[in-house]
């Protein structure tokens, strides 16, 4: 059965998209349909675009705040300021693990932040529990 | 004029002393003067008295001869009259006894010294038929006057009339035959009185002494005889010693004439003290008017040099006097600024401001002047030049006047000077700014596609392990290692570069607490490395970012432990009271003396990771940046061998007080 939580990953770096893809992938069952943006902008144009069939509104979004152009904690702000789109889960993935980062993205409304793992091993891990997390234990909103 | 000044308390204290002496000589010439007179009244009622008792004794002198010749003749008579009858006697004696004053009876003693005849009888009854024999005096007397044939004066004797005298004896002869004496007896106080005026003796006592004998005395018990006043005048007179003292009687005199030499001294005391206050305070304006000559020339050369320009206002606003410093700063002279409104020589829009001030105490703080502070403004050259100038006006009185004074100082030189500052602050803080910047942006920007090596690495070797056989796998392991250390020498980086930045939230905290924490943070690395950390005594309250302090203690415990070679590796943490420091200390291999503070330099290591594990060597130098970034300073004390001792301060514990 296909599933039609769609999963949007705003990523500017192709190796950590790709490492980020692998690891979802790792298990070898991902069902979810799987979008990504290559900079803020980008999807903040994928957002304001009336949802489809062809066009899903994301069960989740995973966030990289270092973007190229609009940044992830105005993507963020944008995201969490708009009603149509404030209860869509945000999962902010980022390297930085700046206490201030942290602190600001919270307040902005991000349901989660994970700091990118240094290890491959730990991405891999950090990555399937939040896939656990989100898809099997939380329950999410409706998409309209 | 400085000297003067100085001088002035000195020039006063001799005018002092001059006056205080001239007072002292004139109070004491006063009472000299006064003494002198005094002397010279006594030395002219001594006088007196030495001329009343020269009278006295001329009296006395002349009168007794006459005497003495009138009983000889009374006796020569008898001899010639070979024993006259009795009235005859009687009439020759009573002749005599009336014309000499001082003898009071003549009698004929007869042979045996019996007194038969007196003359007069009256008063003198006691002597009839008395035996002269009774006293050896007398006795004595009539025995040598008979002996020898001629007239003898008995010693002073006790008169059987009264009173005191002496006897002249005139032995009588007739042929061969004794008939016995004419006596003469002489009464002093008879003679004396009758030889003195009453107004003689009136004011004066009078004593005459024969010997010790008092013969006569008239005076008054109230004052004593006084060499000063008195005199005795000593002679001799037919072999009889006699010594005649005489003395004013009164001191009423003497005290109403002596009242006028008191108000004299008491007169010449006041003149004297009056002269000398009107003296003392004559000097003492003169004095004071050359110490304020003096003063207000040097005030007025400190006004003239001060370092700041001086301008004083009258009550209108008016310029009434300008320093020299103040003609400088304005480059105009005075003559040409003096009646001239403050607000010409500032520049607009002060110029306006201070053209509408009302110059009154209470209403120029309404405008744009607040008294008492100073304000920067502009001044204004003649030639247009406008310069930042700080203008501070107090205000006062005189005479009723309220006048304004104006100090002025040029500040262009300091403003440039801040202006300059304030620049190379701005570029110092910017260039900081964009440090801190790169640092981080750089950092975070070589971690990306080190981790993407790192993560195609582990894909590649995912993928074609097989292919790729034990070497290929083992050089791509090495990548991913080599990948990781350089991943977490940029953490490192980063994180120094981040405590560089922020500005921590600062608490009181317990540092046992804050040491426990961190103990258990590290529970199995220690385990591993069979390492123990102890607490020993009180901490004082630690005020900082307990985050960062907790991360501070991480660093030097594991420092503590892993360049530690026993087998039981502790590490102590304490205060130590003498150097107010918090110190962890250790029982590692201790640190050469050579290393000094370059341990504390970033990815500086001393000793080879395979000997003591890895590290990126940032621990040290992250330590000292916590411990900087709280305003303190960390140290170590160490002996290769025997463990270090690492010390480190926290700021003051007043001002963290304070900042609470």
């Amino acid at each position: 059965m296909k599933d039609s939580k769609l999963i949007l990953i705003v990523e500017d770096s192709d190796d950590d998209f790709y490492a980020t893809l692998r690891a979802f992938k790792r298990d070898g069952n991902l069902s979810n349909p799987l979008h990504r943006c290559e900079d803020g902008q980008d999807a903040l144009d994928y957002l304001n675009t009336p949802w489809s069939d062809e066009h899903l509104k994301p069960a989740i979004i995973l966030l990289d705040l270092n973007l190229p152009g609009l940044d992830g904690r105005r993507v963020l702000k944008k995201i969490k300021q708009d009603k149509r789109l404030c209860n869509i889960p945000v999962v902010v993935l980022t390297t930085s693990n700046d206490e201030k980062d942290i602190e600001e993205c919270y307040d902005l409304g991000a349901n989660t932040y994970i700091q990118k793992p240094v290890k491959l091993d730990s991405l891999f891990e950090a990555i399937q529990k939040l896939k656990d997390y989100w898809f099997q234990i939380a329950i999410l909103p409706k998409g309209d | 004029m400085i000297n003067n000044i100085g001088n002035s308390s000195q020039r006063l204290k001799l005018a002092v002393a001059v006056v205080l002496s001239g007072v002292i000589i004139s109070v004491f010439v006063s009472v000299h003067i006064w003494s002198l007179s005094i002397e010279q009244h006594n030395l002219l009622i001594k006088l007196t008295s030495v001329a009343k008792s020269e009278l006295i004794e001329h009296h006395f002198v002349s009168s007794m001869p006459a005497i003495i010749n009138a009983l000889e003749r009374m006796r020569n008579r008898w001899i010639a009259r070979q024993g006259p009858p009795f009235s005859e006697w009687q009439l020759d004696a009573q002749d005599y006894v009336n014309d000499h004053a001082g003898l009071r009876a003549v009698e004929w003693v007869n042979k045996d010294y019996v007194v038969k005849w007196v003359v007069p009888l009256k008063g003198n009854e006691s002597a009839v038929d008395l035996d002269l024999t009774f006293e050896a005096n007398r006795k004595q007397a009539l025995d040598q006057a008979r002996d020898l044939k001629t007239y003898t004066l008995s010693k002073p004797v006790q008169l059987v009339q009264g009173g005191k005298g002496f006897l002249a004896y005139f032995p009588i002869f007739v042929g061969r035959e004794f008939e016995g004496f004419i006596l003469g007896v002489f009464d002093v106080s008879l003679l004396v009185d009758s030889l003195l005026p009453h107004k003689f003796i009136e004011d004066h006592n009078i004593e005459i002494l024969s010997g010790n004998e008092v013969m006569y005395s008239k005076k008054e018990a109230e004052l004593t005889y006084d060499d000063k006043t008195g005199h005795t005048h000593s002679f001799s007179l037919y072999g009889v010693q006699w010594d005649i003292a005489v003395w004013p009687r009164k001191i009423t005199g003497v005290t109403e004439e002596s009242s006028i030499h008191y108000v004299a001294l008491v007169n010449g005391v006041l003149i004297s003290l009056l002269a000398g206050v009107a003296l003392f305070y004559l000097l003492k304006s003169l004095i004071s008017e050359s110490i304020i000559r003096a003063k207000d020339a040097e005030h007025k050369a400190t006004l003239e040099n001060a370092i700041d320009g001086i301008i004083t206002l009258d009550s209108r606003g008016v310029i009434r006097s300008v320093n020299g410093t103040a003609e400088h700063i304005f480059a105009r002279q005075r003559g040409d600024l003096i009646g001239q409104k403050l607000s010409i020589l500032l520049a607009e829009p002060f110029r306006t401001e201070y053209a509408q001030c009302v110059w009154d105490k209470e209403r120029l703080n309404e405008g744009c002047v607040e008294i008492g502070k100073v304000q920067r403004v502009a001044g204004v050259l003649k030639n247009g030049h406008v310069f930042p100038l700080d203008l501070g006006i107090t205000t006062f009185e005189i005479h009723k006047a309220q006048l304004f004074c104006c100090v002025v100082k040029d500040v262009s030189a300091a403003v440039k000077l801040a202006q300059e500052k304030e620049k190379l602050i701005q570029q110092l803080s910017k260039s900081n700014e964009e440090l801190d910047n790169f640092a981080y942006i750089a950092s975070h920007d070589l971690k990306e596609p080190l981790r993407a090596i790192q993560n195609h690495a582990c894909f590649l070797k995912e993928d074609y392990e097989s292919i790729l056989g034990s070497d290929g796998v083992y050089k791509l392991d090495r990548l991913v290692y080599l990948g990781a250390k350089m991943e977490r020498l940029i953490s490192d980086l980063m994180y120094y570069s981040r405590l560089g930045r922020e500005e921590p939230d600062m608490a009181r905290f317990n540092m046992v607490s804050a040491v426990k924490s961190t103990k258990s943070r590290l529970s199995e690395s220690l385990e591993e490395h069979n390492a123990e950390v102890t607490v020993s005594g009180d901490f004082p309250a630690v005020y900082g970012n307990r985050t960062r302090i907790e991360e501070l203690l991480y660093n030097l415990i594991i420092n503590g432990y892993k360049y530690n070679l026993s087998d039981k590796k502790i590490i102590n943490i304490r205060f130590d009271e003498n150097l107010k420091a918090c110190c962890v200390e250790d029982n590692g291999i201790g640190i050469d003396a050579q290393f000094g503070d370059e341990v504390f330099k970033i990815f500086k290591r001393l000793n080879s990771p395979k000997k003591f594990g890895e590290g990126s060597g940032a621990g040290l130098t992250i330590a000292q940046k916590i411990v900087e970034r709280h305003g303190g300073r960390i140290w170590y004390e160490s002996e290769l061998g025997n463990g270090t001792r690492f010390y480190f301060t926290l700021k003051d514990d007043n001002q963290n007080n304070e900042g609470q």
